[in-house]
């Protein structure tokens, strides 16, 4: 992890200071859904980690003042004693730096929880269910935080607090923004008054309050993509915090990224035909490199009956991590059959209706299935894929 | 329809072999291996070729048992004629991969075969457009085997197939081979009951996964409560260690203090005995020498007193305790000679003399007396130890011990103190070691909750896509079998109609009509208006109704079409002459408005036939033809 460009301001008045906000790290996430085996997930788990250290190097490297982590740092159901050792580890490696962190749904502050119970790093703070504001001795400047205390949240939890110091940096560190949450407003965010909010719950980076070209609150996302609902690159916000002026950068610090593709393979006339597709998608550092979930598409040759499994089995090697999706349909003249005078003819109609009317997803899929079935079954065909 | 010629060029055991068939009823009699078979197999041939149903170019088993005996070109040639004049010739090439066919007008010779579709097996549709059905409904209806009894059973199944064939004309699209596909598929997923089907499989995997899951999550808690006690024992143990290094400290002070104490002490005592001893000393001295002046002038006393003062000194060297009692008897046993002799030289010096030796006396016998009991309590202050050993003893401990403000507590009551908070760190030191031990072996039993929550979940998404291509399975069945039914719906009256004027010729009038119900039952009215199950009528009855059936079928498939000629294959095997000749009757009837071959290795049959006025056409026994 290399940041070329960044070069702290030089802000005049009061002096500006150097923020790392970091969100999301989820160590231990189970990686649900991500694809690949439990061998892969348990990777991935490391990756987390790896990439977690890389971010304390970054903080070290660039002379960081205050580093804020705005929640779900691991996962309570999944972390370990030796998580947390391995996390208040890293923090020591930086015992200049200010560390706040508020707590988030994944990572609550619960009695018998690690925050509560682990003796953590002295430059540690670790924020609770009740707002807290540290004025640092050394520096001037003030971190407001609160941390669930609770699995949900549903209400707004700072409503009546305000910092207006103005001969301070006033930063806020608050997981949450939504639903049962702690949701809040980009208003009740600019109600506190602070300098710069670090916020964390939402997984892909986004400012949520700016003001007059400042931006004052925003999501830094998950430094590692943690599924195929996470594309693009990730990473953390690294910058200045001044009175006058916010200079912020994405660092990227993301490992790997979830590539999310449709393979038409339209044509394909053997098992071949659609790996040689899949493999097409991109080139072969970029497939070992990433995570990539292929959705098969297109019209196919209704005898050429894809087999996931074996195909999934044949890319292996091919891909770092793959999840294989098959939408393809066989390949029939849907208009032709359904003009057809036959009950096959009655009941493509029949079938293409419903999937008009159909009022949702899972009802559209349901009846073109169906329909796909149904036309297998009529031209002989039994038995499991 | 009107098959006016069959020409086999090569084909099975015939070879130039042409057969001239007339309209009407045409009886094809031959002895068993005459070659019927091969010649209906010929003519199914040439009407539909020899590929299988379905998308691909595969071909039947007929395709290569019929090859020409004898080799040569496997081949044949057609010709018929519409119900509108039009005559064509068909010629057909039946060698697998290189087959194919052409359409010619027979009159112009002008190739036609352009103007029929082909499918997706290469086939040339023509015989679909020029029949007027398709293979499947031509075997279904036109193509009548052996009618065997009790075949009545099987019609409810055959009005289904055909009622679906009437529209599409296809077998392959028969509703209940698709429902048998689907019913299959859905079975190869299983159910929860089943619990080796993939379904049942993923269910219960489920059911452990979560299990184990929620284990884990409660070995988790476990640990982190464990974990959480650790943490406070070892605070506490820190604190205790803390209160044990001050109260210690204090302790090894009240020790030094009362060391300290003892060695001043011991060590004033002994200067005091030492001063005391210094005295007697000095008294004696002073003594000693006035007794040594008078004994010059040779006086007995001094040397007595001498005897004495050395005798106490003697004893008092050797360290030995004299009681003062004894030292006094003495001492006054050598002054009271002394004063004897002096009292008798000098009286009034003497009594000055005397006075201050008694007093001297009594001051020596003092010091001694003072100096014994300071060495007795001196002796119970250092018991087994010396002043040295308790002077080193106290140099130790002023570099041991810390420094602090001076106890305010005595050393015993501290070392109690000292004990009571030892014993209460081996407490918490045990308790933290057995924790931390249960924290261990917990560690190592409790399976990765992160891994569980991931199989669970990909178990959830298998059950998940297992259920809804069961939804979508059933969602298919359920369509055909309703499409199905709004067929039959339609199709059973008509079928009904069809058959109802059938009856009657079949069963010589007993029977008015046939009701086909929307199930495809079937049931038959008799002349005064009684219904009658199929169930109930006799063997031979339901088998001239099944023939009907089958007549009434290709009447309705053909309904408004070409009149697709009938072909039946020794049909009244099992028939009793009488039914033959009724079942003979009615296809001469049919014979009529359509083309009817039955071919027979019966004479009863061609007999019948020739009676009726019929065409007969008499097969040579094929081996003798084959060397002809």
């Amino acid at each position: 992890m290399v940041v070329e460009s960044y070069s702290p301001m030089e802000v005049k008045g009061v002096q500006a200071i150097k923020v790392l906000h970091l969100a999301d790290m989820h160590l231990e996430w189970p990686f649900v859904s991500a694809g690949g085996d439990a061998l892969r997930g348990r990777l991935r788990r490391e990756e987390l980690k790896a990439v977690f250290a890389g971010i304390i190097d970054l903080a070290a490297r660039e002379g960081v003042q205050v580093l804020l982590a705005a929640g779900d740092l691991f996962e309570h159901a999944h972390a370990s004693r030796a998580t947390v050792k391995f996390i208040d580890d890293q923090f020591r490696r930086i015992p200049d730096v200010a560390v706040f962190i508020s707590p988030g749904n994944h990572d609550p502050y619960l009695e018998g929880s690690y925050w509560q119970t682990y003796p953590w790093a002295p430059n540690v703070h670790v924020f609770g269910p009740e707002p807290e504001q540290v004025d640092l001795e050394h520096l001037p400047i003030s971190v407001l935080g609160w941390g669930f205390g609770a699995w949900e949240v549903r209400q707004w939890q700072l409503g009546h607090l305000r910092m207006g110091d103005p001969g301070r940096i006033n930063l806020a560190v608050l997981h949450g923004g939504e639903g049962t949450y702690h949701p809040f407003t980009p208003a009740d965010l600019a109600a506190l008054g602070a300098d710069y909010i670090a916020l964390g719950h939402i997984h892909k980076e986004g400012v949520v309050l700016e003001q007059g070209g400042r931006v004052v609150a925003r999501y830094s996302g998950s430094p590692e993509a943690l599924g195929f609902g996470e594309p693009g690159v990730h990473g953390v916000y690294l910058g200045t915090v001044s009175k006058e002026a916010n200079r912020f950068q994405f660092v990227p610090t993301g490992l790997r990224q979830y590539i999310t593709a449709d393979v038409d393979v339209t044509g394909a006339v053997s098992p071949e035909d659609v790996a040689a597709a899949a493999l097409a998608v991109d080139d072969a550092a970029a497939r070992q490199q990433h995570c990539y979930r292929l959705r098969l598409t297109g019209r196919i040759d209704p005898e050429l009956a894809i087999d996931l499994p074996v195909l999934q089995e044949k890319l292996a090697g091919q891909f770092y991590l793959l999840r294989l999706e098959d939408a393809t349909e066989p390949d029939y003249d849907l208009a032709a059959l359904a003009r057809e005078k036959s009950a096959r003819g009655l009941f493509v109609r029949r079938l293409l209706a419903l999937e008009e009317s159909a009022t949702g997803d899972a009802e559209r899929q349901r009846a073109r299935r169906a329909l796909a079935l149904g036309l297998g079954a009529f031209a002989g065909k039994g038995g499991g894929r | 329809m009107r098959i006016d010629e069959l020409y086999l060029t090569a084909f099975g055991r015939f070879r130039g072999r042409r057969l001239a068939l007339g309209p009407g009823l045409t009886v094809l009699y031959g002895p068993n291996e005459s070659g019927k078979t091969t010649i209906q197999k010929f003519l199914l041939g040439m009407l539909y070729g020899f590929k299988k149903p379905g998308l691909r170019r595969e071909y039947t088993a007929d395709a290569a048992r019929y090859r020409p005996w004898e080799g040569g070109g496997y081949r044949g040639s057609l010709i018929y004629t519409l119900g509108d004049g039009q005559t064509f010739r068909v010629e057909r090439e039946f060698e697998p991969g290189s087959d194919g066919l052409h359409v010619y007008d027979h009159r112009t010779g002008a190739d036609l075969t352009a103007r029929f579709p082909m499918d997706r097996r290469r086939e040339v549709l023509f015989a679909e457009a020029h029949v007027g059905l398709s293979e499947e409904a031509f075997r279904a209806t036109a193509w009548v085997g052996q009618l065997a009894v009790g075949q009545m059973e099987a019609a409810r199944e055959l009005v289904a197939r055909v009622a679906n064939l009437q529209e599409s004309g296809r077998e392959d699209l028969s509703v209940q081979a698709a429902l048998d596909a689907l019913r299959d598929r859905a079975k190869a997923i299983g159910t929860e009951r089943a619990v080796t089907s993939l379904y049942g499989r993923t269910v219960r995997a489920m059911a452990e996964t979560r299990q184990a899951l929620e284990r884990a999550e409660g070995a988790r808690e476990a640990i982190r409560d464990w974990e959480a006690r650790l943490t406070e024992v070892r605070a506490v143990l820190d604190e205790l260690d803390g209160e044990l290094a001050e109260l210690g400290g204090q302790w090894q002070r009240a020790v030094l203090a009362e060391a300290e104490a003892k060695l001043d002490r011991v060590t004033a005592t002994n200067r005091r005995v030492r001063e005391l001893w210094a005295r007697a000393e000095e008294l004696e001295r002073r003594e000693r020498p006035s007794r040594g002046q008078r004994a010059g002038r040779s006086s007995p006393g001094p040397a007595l007193l001498g005897s004495a003062a050395v005798l106490v000194a003697a004893a008092v060297l050797a360290g030995v305790v004299i009681r003062q009692g004894w030292v006094a008897t003495i001492l006054g046993m050598a002054g009271l000679a002394s004063a004897a002799l002096w009292f008798h030289q000098r009286s009034q010096a003497a009594a000055v003399a005397a006075a201050r030796r008694e007093q001297s006396t009594m001051e020596l016998a003092r010091a001694q007396d003072e100096a014994e009991g300071l060495e007795g309590a001196l002796q119970a202050l250092l018991g087994a130890e010396t002043p040295e050993s308790l002077a080193a003893d106290v140099e130790r401990l002023r570099a041991e011990t810390p420094a602090g403000p001076p106890p305010a507590r005595s050393a015993a009551v501290l070392q109690e103190e000292v004990r009571r908070l030892e014993a209460r760190r081996a407490d918490h030191a045990a308790r933290a070691s057995d924790l931390a031990a249960r924290v261990e072996t917990a560690l190592r039993d409790v399976p990765d909750t992160a891994d569980l929550r991931r199989a669970l979940a990909d178990l959830a998404e298998e059950k998940e896509a297992y259920e809804a291509e069961l939804a979508a399975i059933d969602l298919a069945a359920r369509t055909i079998t309703e499409v199905a039914g709004e067929i039959h719906r339609e199709f059973a009256p008509r079928l009904g109609a069809a058959l109802g004027g059938l009856a009657g010729v079949l069963t010589g009038g007993r029977y008015r009509s046939v009701q086909v119900d929307e199930e495809a039952a079937m049931r038959v009215l008799t002349e005064d208006d009684r219904t009658v199950e199929l169930t109930a009528l006799s063997g031979g009855t339901a088998d001239q109704l099944y023939l009907g059936l089958r007549l009434a079928l290709l009447d309705l498939l053909t309904e408004g079409q070409e009149r697709a000629p009938l072909l039946l294959d020794d049909p009244f095997v099992q028939y009793d002459d009488a039914r033959a000749a009724a079942a003979l009757s009615l296809l001469a009837g049919i014979a009529r408005s359509r083309q009817v071959l039955v071919l027979t290795c019966h004479r009863r049959e061609a007999d019948l036939a020739r009676g009726m006025g019929a065409s007969v056409i008499e097969l040579v026994d094929a081996a003798a033809e084959g060397t002809a």
